[in-house]
């Protein structure tokens, strides 16, 4: 990588040996291997600035973070993180029993070691590995044992440097009996070319609620590489859903999460849009590995434009007493657009009941018929069927969210119909 | 006449199906259209509605003065037809509410009347969910004379109200199809009609129609008084036409 080959300090004496594994692996990641020549990219250093309020921010910013859900008026938040490239510009909480700070600064004042890719393996691949050499910033969010965090947490990934890598790494501690509602908004400034890498780490405590809300509004020439790992104890529940506004050049990722404790629950769902020329390979999977644990993916792909989407799906039930559905759908709205539903059922104990469905196909004549009986025209209809498609029921989501991406989805499927 | 079907023809993927229809439906005037199954009245509905698959091959259909062969499904909606479909698809992700607010937005909204008639047809409980997603054969004929009413067609093609459908149902279908027969509040001097497509022939006896109509084959076999139609088929069947059809010809 440009710029950034130079050996950095170690963040603490116990990541040595994460730090050696994570080189062994970037050391046999080829190009090839990982789809990307991470020379092409530079890492930034972080700069000595800070923002005291979004509304602060310089317009453009401003206004391409609130096109993901980052809002300006942060009364109707508990807490906002924002970060400018390499650099953490805010770390604010407003409400008692949250903690927000940057991974550097939680370096500093919390003991990480429980947490710090622990859902994650460090050398997973070349992209995590390059996160842990080379990472800067990222966002740590702890809701304090029994807390329930009223209002949703914001953080927002901007990336506006041409033609760099972006790599933080996020953890979420969620103790016992805590819920907090988080936001993630990522985007990148008009055309410009980069690489994001963000690693996430879930912990979901026993008797905790997570809910994670994330919108990409990327720009065309910017390559996406999240990976995230959820652990989810006892009583837990994690509730994600995922959505991408914009083209971009291409996206792969596939959280899994590990329901570890008694009647744990998960439910991951997404909305991929094949814009333009988007490649976007995307997945999610659950392990079961407790009695009476619960999860379902929901994942909805729309192809348009050349765009070609993976949708990928996995439940792993490795013990008795677990239920998980899987529902796999696709709409194709241009004959040069693909959709590949790619769902897998593995059991691996007796007394699993692991179902999916899934579906890939055009919108069916006989509804626009439908519609156009009742008076809507070709392009009113197919805009109807087409956010119809879109509405996903997010179980335990926030009225304020929900309406949120209520109104993202609104400008999704109108960028889908073009 | 507000609807004229002139010696009308129709193949659908490459099959007549129609084989020239003549059938007319007045101003204000409900005509009752039975038949067998497959005999073509389902066809008929969809002919005059447009369907992309039902090609004219002879014939026209006029309404209000103006051929609609070559119009589009919408552009005959737009010029005031409706139509209750015998099984509507189901629609995903959109709750019947917001198809009827849809409605309404074109209509420059009625929604105090939409609100009557989602109590008039016991809709309350539908209004919440996707449209025909899970819907009883009584709820889904409900759904579709509460969109029509929404609608408020000039002339309404009701499919097959009668069919799948309980006791306490038919009296709320036939309220609403009366109801879509009243005059508009609008323009008292247009005067909705209806065209009711009954394989049973039970609506026949609840609504009061001028004329029936009955099809064999893709053709009009006989038509007349809707009463003595109605009663004929009710007591005698279909079978008693097809003989005197043949006597006929």
């Amino acid at each position: 990588m440009r710029e950034v080959l130079e050996e950095e300090a170690l963040r603490a004496d116990w990541t040595t040996d994460l730090r050696k594994r994570a080189k062994d692996r970037l050391s046999k990641s080829s190009p090839s291997e990982m789809g990307l020549d991470l020379s092409r990219f530079r890492m930034l250093q972080p700069r000595d600035e800070s923002a005291s309020s979004v509304a602060s921010l310089p317009r453009e910013v401003r206004e391409a973070s609130e096109a993901v859900g980052v809002v300006g008026d942060e009364t109707a938040r508990s807490g906002t993180y924002f970060q400018l490239d390499a650099t953490a510009l805010m770390k604010k909480v407003a409400v008692k029993g949250l903690e927000i700070m940057s991974l550097e600064d939680a370096f500093d004042q919390l003991d990480l070691k429980r947490y710090y890719w622990n859902a994650v393996p460090v050398d997973k691949d070349g992209f995590t590995s390059a996160v842990e050499l080379y990472g800067k910033g990222g966002y740590v969010i702890v809701a304090r044992r029994g807390h329930k965090v009223e209002l949703p947490v914001q953080a927002c990934l901007f990336m506006k440097a041409n033609e760099s890598l972006q790599a933080p790494h996020n953890l979420i501690v969620a103790e016992e009996d805590s819920s907090v509602d988080i936001i993630t908004g990522c985007t990148s400034m008009p055309e410009k070319n980069g690489l994001h890498v963000g690693v996430s780490e879930f912990y979901v405590k026993k008797g905790a609620r997570v809910t994670f809300t994330m919108i990409h509004g990327w720009t065309h020439d910017i390559h996406v590489r999240p990976r995230t790992g959820v652990m989810v104890e006892e009583g837990g529940t994690f509730v994600s859903h995922y959505v991408n506004l914009n083209p971009l050049s291409t996206l792969q990722m596939y959280p899994a999460v590990r329901l570890n404790g008694r009647a744990a629950r998960t439910s991951l769902s997404s909305l991929l849009v094949g814009l333009g020329k988007s490649r976007m390979d995307v997945g999610a999977e659950i392990e079961f590995n407790a009695p009476d644990t619960k999860g379902e993916i929901i994942s909805k792909s729309v192809g348009t434009g050349d765009s070609t989407v993976y949708a990928r799906g996995r439940l792993v039930g490795n013990v008795d007493g677990v239920r998980g559905h899987l529902e796999c759908r696709g709409l194709i709205m241009n004959p040069k657009s693909r959709v590949y539903a790619i769902p897998e059922l593995m059991g691996n104990a007796m007394d699993v009941e692991l179902t999916h469905e899934a579906s890939v196909g055009k919108l069916s004549q006989d509804q626009i018929y439908y519609l156009m009986s009742k008076g809507f025209t070709d392009e009113e209809a197919t805009s109807i069927l087409v956010r119809g498609f879109m509405e996903t029921k997010i179980e335990g989501i926030p009225p304020m969210l929900d309406s949120m991406i209520r109104s993202v989805t609104d400008i999704v499927a109108s960028r889908a119909v073009g | 006449m507000l609807l004229e079907v002139r010696d009308l023809s129709v193949l659908v993927k490459g099959r007549e199906i129609l084989k020239g229809v003549d059938l007319t439906v007045g101003l204000g005037e409900s005509v009752i259209l039975m038949g067998p199954n497959g005999s073509g009245k389902s066809s008929l509905i969809h002919a005059i509605m447009g369907h992309a698959d039902y090609k004219i091959t002879k014939g026209s259909i006029l309404f209000k003065g103006k051929e609609l062969n070559a119009l589009s499904t919408d552009e005959r909606a737009k010029l005031g037809i409706g139509v209750s479909f015998q099984v509507p698809p189901k629609v995903r992700g959109v709750s019947l509410g917001k198809l009827l607010s849809s409605i309404g937005e074109h209509d420059g909204g009625q929604e105090a009347k939409v609100d009557e008639y989602i109590r008039m047809l016991r809709c309350e409980e539908l209004v919440g969910r996707d449209v025909n997603v899970g819907f009883s054969g009584g709820e889904m004929k409900r759904a579709e004379l509460l969109l029509l009413l929404a609608q408020r067609p000039s002339l309404s093609l009701i499919d097959e109200p009668d069919s799948g459908v309980d006791v306490d149902s038919i009296r709320l279908v036939t309220r609403a199809i009366e109801e879509l027969l009243k005059p508009k509040d609008s323009d008292p001097a247009d005067m909705p009609s209806a065209l009711i497509v009954t394989h049973l022939g039970t609506i026949g006896k609840h609504l009061s129609a001028s004329r029936a109509y009955i099809m064999l084959g893709g053709k009009v076999a006989c038509f007349g008084e809707a009463r003595a139609i109605v009663d004929l088929v009710l007591s005698r069947g279909f079978e008693e036409c097809v003989r005197c059809s043949r006597r006929k010809h």
